[in-house]
């Protein structure tokens, strides 16, 4: 019965595309690319316009546009993007003929008023699509982060997203968990974005074309969490010349290579590696545990008509190596388990339009990913190894049925397999490996009606619904509902459902933990599933300020959870509860004289429903501010000031010590004459709170000219008043281990 | 030099302090008592908790036991008042005093509910209840008694065992087998007991039953070593028992939390807690003792004149 269902669910998906797609011309369409004009490079988000007249689009991912159905005549079209001049030009429109109009757009400085104030606005993602934003390198540029910029450190501007532990998969969105975000590189997953001790991403702001983040209510095409995507989209190497980029800072080295190859492609690598260790014993005599390396690889080729393929590869290295008995200055010096992360992962991309109407693009992917606790001489926890091999494909198809209206039909289907190696508590060696498919289908619509805009469409959890892993709840509606009022101000409502199959394992009662072991859920316990409903507001309350408010309510109708009644080693570990959070947040962008302002503030609540037993999660989290200034006080300098505050996260207090009998066989020993051992005594679950989380940043930058290098040299200052955020808590040792503190440092990058 | 002091100021105080994961210590009553049938001294023993400065609890190096307090369990029979005693200690490796426990004389009987109370000076108080799981059985031996009287008879048999019918609220249940005997010695008969090795471990009443099984040969072995022990003398063989404790669910509970770390199965890494105090740490737990008994006929072969 169920079967059947899901089958006639999944024809009506196809008839609905089918007719969707199936479009009658009136004129004929306006169709092209628009790309860089000095490396070739597609430009994604970039308006075209037909002057004169309401009509125009935004190209795509892959920098394709199409304006559908344009009534015979003579035009004057433009194509204009942040970053670059805008660019005008003719067509001549006559009936049943398709016209291509291809633009090469020259980059120009970037105006920080223009990238904070109206950058987000322009975007047409932001045009019907809730919690969306989209961040380019120009932007990344003027948030200080340590000796470089960095994309997670971007991210962290957005209101409603924090992290503090970053050193595993961590960043939390809108009260979900850290393990409920979905980040991806040209489509392939990425389960370990980070570099050792949060400080770096694995994705170098020099390989990136553009960021693209959800932190609510995200669109059929994205699944598999529950809370926020971030997708990263890596740039093509030069098609012009072979150039070069070589930087060198306290922390890092990087050099990049790119440029062309046969005619039609091109090619980059990147590879970064750290300094620390170096740089600390050179400097203070000092070792650090954590160390780095990161490689990434592009090729890409583009063939006559447009059509388009790419092959990325990405391989990085992280590794927290404490070497026995030695002191650290800015990590305590307990014997901790060693870490290492490796993750290796390519992809293939074809795009390229189809008939005439239909944008396809194809994606080939793999991702190998392993973590590894390595005991060693430590006092303190046990061995542990994790890994997830996937390999799949992801088609997605856009039809533009006219001038307003879009169709985006696609699906993803992928085989992941997850290992996980465990020596438990009581020493016992634990393994599990899960191999499923999984998958999902989904179409989407985007319509204009007079001042309303419509992005509704139906996302299909296809792996989870065959597997019967859920019914037809894996058929998710999502829908956004945008409308236009007065002064170019935009009210926004969005809902949709979502579903989550894997997850990562840790110790709910830690205080803070570095080592995550992801899992599929176990079976018998549903998936993880949830609900988010987002309102908004948005608009310029002057010529130099915008503000942008969203409230939201995230419903968790399954969450995997502590099994709290467990006795028996026969009971499972996790049971299914439920959850909830809710909040609101604002963020303003402003320009006042020289300076430019951010200021976003999140306040939100979370709970988790256990079997009846009610708890704030450890990733609850109360406020959240950031503000960001930056400033152009003469030509070729930059000086900005970040300041990042989060309350704290709940945790479990300890208080005290009792001795606990362990009462064993009375036939055998009297229970009365027993020694006890000593027991934690744990108060409120996560009744306590952490420390804030906060952290001051300054960074300064000049660009240079010299000898036909391009360079620049920067200074930054990360955690400026010296603050002691928590890294990592041993509860029974009393270990700590610290974020980094102040920390100066220098920056000195050349370009040819 | 006002907005200078500001900023210095703003820079110190914005500064955290070192994290602690300790909360504020509260005093709390740590008490553990087990009523049992199978014996008319009952033992309730109150502790508090206690803090160390760091983070080793072994730097506690004494015994926190609660004197002075009044301990009271109320059952259908009355109230019995607890007395201090104490009591030898089985392990001094880490606190070398005796144990200070409370006492009253008293045995309790199956399917009775009694509340314990306990009121110290300060005014701290814990409470709890717990019923006393029914008798267990009636029970039956398998294959028969056939083989506890003659057990080197019937070869193709490889073990003895008994079940029965487990006790309501029972959560687990161990047990033993006992061959009683007298021996003679110079001043006339005298009454001994051995064990015969068989499971040691509470084990889950999942089905409503409780049995036990040994090994014939360990029970040949038991025999025989009793023969062995006493050469010379005259020895009689007069029962043997099944004897099978149940734990109420309380107790199970606390066993199977305390013993979460032999927990096999589990990924979890976390740190369990129970107790069914109103206030405070421990358990209040009972049990009930069944007996069960096959009287070896005079004739039995293991006897010796």
């Amino acid at each position: 019965m169920m079967r059947a269902t899901t089958s006639r669910a999944i024809s009506l998906l196809f008839l609905l595309a089918a007719l969707a797609t199936h479009a009658r011309s009136q004129g004929a369409d306006v169709r092209g690319w628009v790309s860089d004009s000095l490396t070739g490079q597609r430009i994604p988000f970039a308006n075209v316009l037909l002057l004169g007249t309401t009509r125009g689009a935004a190209t795509n991912g892959s920098g394709f546009y199409m304006i559908p159905r344009v009534p015979p005549g003579r035009y004057e079209i433009s194509a204009s993007v942040i970053g670059y001049r805008r660019k005008v030009g003719h067509v001549v429109v006559e009936p049943g003929k398709p016209i291509e109009m291809n633009f090469l757009l020259a980059a120009s400085p970037v105006e920080s008023e223009e990238v904070l104030v109206t950058g987000v606005r322009r975007r047409e993602i932001g045009e019907r699509v809730i919690s969306a934003q989209v961040l380019e390198p120009k932007e990344m540029k003027l948030t200080p982060a340590l000796v470089q910029e960095d994309i997670f450190q971007s991210l962290k501007m957005i209101p409603g997203v924090v992290s503090t532990n970053d050193v595993s998969s961590r960043f939390y969105v809108r009260g979900g968990a850290g393990d409920q975000n979905l980040t991806l590189l040209d489509g392939m997953r990425i389960y370990n974005p980070f570099h050792a001790m949060g400080i770096f991403s694995l994705f170098d702001p020099d390989i990136v074309q553009n960021v693209e983040m959800h932190t609510g209510a995200f669109p059929p095409g994205y699944g598999g969490v529950l809370s926020s995507v971030v997708s990263v989209t890596s740039r093509d190497g030069r098609s012009d010349r072979i150039a070069g980029r070589a930087s060198v800072n306290f922390l890092s080295e990087k050099l990049q290579l790119e440029g062309p190859a046969v005619a039609g492609t091109t090619w980059m690598v990147n590879a970064r590696k750290t300094l620390f260790g170096e740089t600390f014993k050179r400097v203070v005599n000092k070792n650090v545990p954590a160390s780095f390396f990161d490689v990434f690889s592009k090729f890409n080729v583009q063939l006559p008509g447009g059509a388009k393929m790419d092959l990325g590869m990405l391989v990085s290295s992280d590794e927290i190596h404490f070497p026995p008995a030695t002191r650290f200055i800015y990590f305590s010096p307990p014997p901790e388990p060693d870490c290492f992360w490796r993750t290796s992962a390519a992809s293939g991309t074809f795009s390229d339009l189809v008939g005439n109407r239909v944008f396809l693009q194809t994606s080939f992917y793999f991702t190998d990913y392993r973590a590894t606790r390595d005991v060693k001489s430590a006092t303190t926890g046990t061995p542990a190894f994790n890994r997830i091999k996937e390999h799949g494909i992801r088609v997605l198809t856009t039809s533009y049925t006219d001038a307003q209206n879009l169709v985006y039909f696609g699906f993803d289907f992928g085989f992941p397999s997850v290992e996980y190696r465990l020596t438990n508590t009581s020493g016992k060696p634990i393994s599990s490996y899960k191999s499923y498919a999984d998958g999902s289908i989904w179409l989407r619509y985007q319509a204009r009606y007079s001042l309303w805009n419509v992005d509704a469409g139906i996302h299909a959890d296809f792996g989870s619904i065959v597997a019967r892993e859920q019914g037809l709840e894996g058929l998710q509606p999502r829908v956004t509902v945008t409308r236009d009022l007065p002064e170019g101000w935009k009210l926004r409502a969005s809902a949709g459902l979502f579903s989550q199959r894997m997850i990562t394992l840790n110790d709910e009662d830690d205080v803070l933990t570095y080592f995550d072991a992801w899992v599929k859920i176990p079976d018998g316990l549903s998936i993880e599933k949830a609900g988010h409903f987002v309102l908004g507001v948005e608009g310029g309350l002057d010529e130099a300020t915008s503000i942008r408010v969203e409230s939201y309510y995230k419903r968790y109708a399954a969450l995997t959870v502590y099994n709290r009644n467990k006795l028996f080693a026969s009971d499972p570990d996790y049971v299914t509860g439920t959850g909830n959070s809710y909040g609101v947040e604002a963020l303003v962008r402003s320009k006042l004289w020289i300076l430019d302002l951010y200021a976003s503030y999140a306040l939100g609540w979370t709970r988790v429903q256990n079997r009846g037993f009610d708890y704030y999660p450890r990733y609850d989290r109360r406020h959240a501010i950031n503000l960001l200034v930056s400033a152009q006080p003469v030509n070729d300098l930059d000086l900005s000031l970040r300041w990042e505050f989060g309350s704290g996260f709940p945790f479990t207090a300890s208080v005290g010590y009792y001795d606990r009998l362990r009462l064993g066989n009375p036939l055998t020993n009297p229970v009365e004459t027993e020694t006890g051992l000593p027991y934690i005594a744990l108060g409120e679950k996560n009744g306590s709170r952490l420390p804030p989380y906060h952290r001051l940043d300054f960074s300064a930058s000049f660009r240079f000219t010299v000898l036909g290098f391009k360079g620049s040299l920067g200074g930054q200052i990360m955690n400026v008043y010296d603050n002691i955020n928590v890294f990592y808590f041993n509860r029974k040792t009393g270990a700590s281990t610290n974020m980094l503190r102040f920390f100066p440092s220098a920056l000195v990058k050349l370009e040819y | 030099m006002r907005i200078t002091s500001f900023v210095i100021a703003f820079l110190f105080l914005s500064c955290n302090p070192p994290l602690t994961p300790k909360g504020p210590f509260e005093q709390q009553l740590v008490v553990y008592s087990v009523l049992s049938t199978g014996t008319n001294l009952q033992y309730v023993r109150v502790y508090s908790n206690y803090d160390v400065s760091g983070y080793n609890p072994f730097e506690n190096i004494l015994d926190r036991p609660v004197i002075g307090a009044r301990v009271v369990v109320t059952g259908p029979r009355g109230s019995f008042i607890f007395r201090d005693t104490l009591l030898p200690r089985a392990d001094t490796s880490r606190y070398k005093a005796p144990i200070a426990a409370y006492v009253a004389n008293f045995r309790p009987d199956a399917d009775e509910t009694f509340a314990l109370e306990v009121i110290v000076g300060s005014g701290s108080s814990a409470r709890s209840s717990v019923t006393i799981p029914s008798h267990a059985g009636p029970f039956t031996w398998e294959p028969g008694l056939f083989l506890l009287n003659d057990p080197e008879t019937y070869k193709i048999y490889s073990t003895i065992s008994v079940a029965g019918r487990a006790g309501q609220r029972t959560g687990a249940y161990t047990y033993q087998f006992l061959i009683t005997f007298e021996v003679q010695t110079g001043s006339g008969w005298k009454a001994d007991s051995v064990l015969v090795p068989a499971s040691p471990l509470p084990l889950n009443n999942s089905f409503g039953y409780v049995g036990g099984y040994c090994n014939k040969t360990y029970y040949v072995s038991s025999l025989k070593s009793v023969l062995n022990t006493f050469a010379g003398n005259a020895i009689t063989f007069k029962r043997f028992s099944f004897r099978v404790l149940q734990m109420d669910q309380n107790w199970c509970n606390y066993y199977n939390m305390v013993r979460r770390a032999e927990d096999t199965l589990t990924t979890r890494t976390d740190l369990p807690d129970f107790t069914n105090m109103t206030s405070g740490y421990g358990v209040f737990g009972s049990c009930t003792v069944d007996l069960f008994t096959h009287a070896y006929p005079d004739t039995f072969a293991y006897n010796r004149r």
